[in-house]
């Protein structure tokens, strides 16, 4: 069970605060947000995460009313780099201090009188900032590329300073799918809001769900029951291959690679089908909720998908030797898009995108969903932090989800599915949901006020963390080679949007 | 004279025919090549026929350079096509002079201008984009096209291709002019692994970026004249292996080069679907193997002459 602590500090001690606390030893940047509290009062938040404990401290500082800045922490935490431009959109508070605020999540497209959850009370919000770095010069030019795109994904507009074919700069702006759900999730009655949580990011369906049933169950202290906690598990891992193989496809796609993508998005295919004999649908859409399944599943269900697993863990073999024997994909990707661990630590990205460059945090080390941390896995992070490397460990870990899986299905325990939830959650209580959905570290914070209704909703998507690191690796990078790079991340837009 | 009428009557036919052929050849194959059944045999045809019939969309920021260039690309196709002998039957003006080799590759570099004058007219950044690097191309490739061929009819002591091409040539030069001559080829048409002609990513694109802004009627002219390059470029490969290997009479044998080519389509498909596109800083050491060989062709020409 996660431990919430709180720490209320003035705004003043804010920064000296978090810094000497996120130095400890085992402790990492979580998110940082803002919320209001029962008096009307705006509360400025940062969640910490310690790995060794798999406890987690929120400290929390309240802004005056009438005031618009609060002093950034990015210059000592740059992790917060995103979250304080984030903040500032949403908030209309401006942090003090930090390197490049502007805005990031409301584009220029929005009227700059639109401030989701600024209030008349607050005061005279910050103006909002959509200024794009650009650089001058002789042989510099701009590239805009979105947010319309050619292919069927979503919306996002990338701005390239090139010199000649050499990118310079990128400057990422998001947005277009903004759809105020953390707004909704807090206003709708908790019974409900799994299926909206759910499609927050919808190819991370089973770890948006996970996550939002986790950090309600620890809001009212629910225990899962085994069988359920199994059946998580298949589910998680199944949407894990199945997305990773996509990405190998797309990988393939990218540099024409035409044999392995088609290979690798028949298989994608098949392991959807995975998830749609367990749950009856492809992207596993509302088998998971608080307190455990929304369904049992039939023993049926689980024969028949260790029959598919064993078909397809030799088929992803086949086609992964196809793909990383080729010498043409080993060029093509190697020394590619390099995000080096000191960059990973400071920016605190999560996921493959972090393992790539010898990080080994994994949220199912350390923190409690479905039946991990207790069930180990055994991933070796690469060391490289280029693209080849983010396509290795996706390979490796669609091997090791394989692995799991069948280690899971051979003892599912025969207990109900559903534990009973309380009507009303804990008042004043913090739950918190982490969850390794297959691009990383996926945290759901919900705040519960006086009632026990949920007061504040926050999702920090594993992409709202990692969107950073492409513009970071892409520097210095042939403007040819950046969507192979792009793809080698793999992020959402939707799940940073929110 | 009759026998000379019926020739030029045949290769006006297979201009007409064998290009929209031979993309469906290497679209069908393509798709077999990915395990997919593919779309209808003949589905790149009645895309050509279904764009014609379209009104396109043409930016008011464009001038007459964008909505010329398609044509000025059809009428030359049309025209190196017809001149040209890539079929095996007779070229139209055979032996005028109007085939000379330099006119030629001027002809193909006048065809690259407007389109990249053309992409440069939309404004677009991907135009701009693909223009540079299809400009960078040209002067890559007009080497080993200019050295192979000359290097093919030397014996001939003409630079008119109509007859050089048909003159007799040892298989070492026909091979080693050939070779040159596909990889100049891929790199003209912008096949892989220079350019990947089914990417929908613009930043990697180099022909593709120089025709996103072109729909309807013009976006199915330009897809027909490389259709008509592809074949021909192919149909001149085949006539100078033929040539070397087989003797003049065989290259002069539409059943044959037309076999030949369809035979160059296959390979391309079946190529296309297993190979990874370079990067774009390899592309000028690969181009560079075509002026090699081009090299290497000329001298043995010259030697063994």
């Amino acid at each position: 069970m996660i431990g919430v602590e709180v720490s209320v500090v003035s705004l003043d001690e804010w920064v000296p605060t978090i810094s000497a606390r996120i130095r400890r030893k085992g402790w990492r940047y979580g998110h940082l947000t803002c919320r209001r509290d029962e008096e009307g009062k705006r509360r400025l938040e940062i969640l910490l995460l310690n790995l060794t404990t798999s406890t987690s401290e929120v400290i929390s500082a309240a802004i005056p009313s009438g005031q618009a800045d609060i002093p950034s922490i990015t210059p000592t935490v740059p992790a917060a780099h995103w979250a304080e431009r984030a903040v500032g959109d949403l908030w209309g508070i401006r942090a003090d201090g930090h390197p490049a605020f502007s805005s990031v999540i409301l584009n220029e497209a929005w009227p700059t009188d639109v401030i989701p959850f600024h209030r008349a009370a607050d005061g005279i919000p910050a103006i909002r900032n959509t200024h794009l770095l650009s650089a001058h010069g002789s042989g510099i030019h701009e590239i805009p590329v979105g947010p319309v795109h050619a292919g069927i994904i979503e919306p996002g507009h990338f701005r390239f300073t090139c010199i000649g074919e050499v990118i310079l700069n990128l400057e990422i702006r998001h947005g277009f799918q903004h759809r105020g759900i953390e707004n909704r999730l807090a206003t709708t009655p908790w019974r409900l809001g799994r299926f909206l949580a759910e499609s927050a990011s919808s190819d991370e369906t089973v770890a948006n769900g996970l996550a939002h049933a986790v950090a309600l169950e620890r809001l009212s202290e629910t225990r899962v029951p085994d069988r359920a906690n199994s059946i998580r598990t298949i589910s998680l891992e199944i949407e894990r291959i199945a997305n990773h193989i996509g990405d190998l496809g797309g990988l393939s796609a990218d540099v024409g690679f035409a044999i392995g993508a088609a290979t690798f998005a028949r298989l994608r295919g098949v392991a959807l089908g995975l998830g749609q004999t367990l749950a009856g649908s492809r992207f596993q859409r509302g088998l998971i909720c608080p307190g455990g399944l929304a369904w049992d599943i039939e023993d049926t269900r689980l024969t028949d998908l260790g029959r598919s697993l064993a078909e397809l863990t030799h088929r992803i073999h086949e086609a992964c030797e196809l793909f990383f024997t080729n010498p043409g994909i080993n060029e093509r990707y190697q020394g590619i898009g390099i995000l080096p661990l000191a960059s990973v630590e400071e920016l605190g990205i999560v996921g493959p995108s972090a393992r790539c460059a010898g990080s080994h945090y994994d949220a199912r080390r350390h923190f409690d969903h479905a039946l991990y941390p207790g069930f180990v896995t055994n991933i070796q992070p690469q060391t490289t932090g280029d693209c080849y490397a983010r396509a290795i460990i996706r390979r490796d870990e669609i091997m090791d989800s394989l692995d799991i899986l069948s280690e899971v299905l051979k003892n599912v325990p025969k207990t109900s599915v559903l534990a009973e939830m309380p009507d009303d959650l804990a008042p004043n209580g913090i739950g918190i949901g982490i969850v390794e959905s297959w691009r990383g570290e996926l945290i759901h914070w919900i705040t519960t006020g006086p009632t026990g209704t949920i007061s504040r909703y926050v999702i920090r998507d594993p992409s709202f963390q990692n969107w950073i690191g492409i513009s970071l690796a892409g520097r210095n990078n042939l403007i040819a080679d950046f969507p192979l790079i792009n793809k080698s991340f793999s992020l959402s837009y939707a799940g940073s949007d929110l | 004279m009759s026998n000379v009428l019926i020739g030029v009557a045949l290769h006006c036919l297979l201009v007409a025919s064998l290009p929209i052929l031979l993309a469906c050849v290497i679209r069908k194959t393509k798709a077999r090549m990915q395990g997919r059944p593919g779309p209808p045999f003949l589905q790149p045809a009645l895309d050509l026929a279904k764009r014609l019939k379209k009104s396109d969309t043409v930016s008011e920021t464009t001038s007459w350079v964008f909505r010329a260039n398609p044509l000025v690309g059809v009428a030359l196709t049309v025209w190196l096509a017809l001149v040209l002998p890539w079929t095996g039957a007779t070229p139209i003006l055979r032996g005028s002079g109007v085939a000379d080799l330099i006119l030629i590759v001027y002809l193909l570099a006048a065809i690259r201008f407007f389109a990249i004058l053309a992409a440069l007219d939309t404004g677009s950044a991907f135009g701009g984009l693909g223009a540079s690097r299809e400009a960078a191309l040209s002067v890559l490739i007009e080497p080993g096209l200019v050295i192979g061929l000359a290097a093919a009819s030397l014996s001939s002591r003409t630079l008119d291709l109509s007859i050089g091409l048909g003159s007799p040539v040892r298989p070492t030069v026909a091979i080693l002019s050939a070779a040159a001559f596909l990889i100049a080829a891929l790199s003209e048409l912008s096949r892989m692994p220079i350019d990947d002609t089914t990417t929908h990513l613009e930043l990697t694109m180099v022909h593709e970026a120089t025709i996103l802004e072109y729909s309807g009627r013009r976006l199915a002219l330009i897809e027909w004249t490389v259709m008509i390059r592809t074949a021909m470029f192919f149909g001149i490969a085949a006539v100078l292996l033929v040539n070397g290997m087989f003797g003049p009479d065989a290259a002069t044998n539409p059943l044959i080069i037309g076999t030949g080519v369809i035979a160059a389509g296959l390979f391309l498909a079946v190529f296309e679907g297993v190979s990874v596109k370079l990067n774009w800083r390899r592309v000028p050491s690969f181009v560079a193997f075509s002026t090699a060989l081009a090299v290497m062709s000329a001298f043995v020409a010259a030697v063994e002459r």
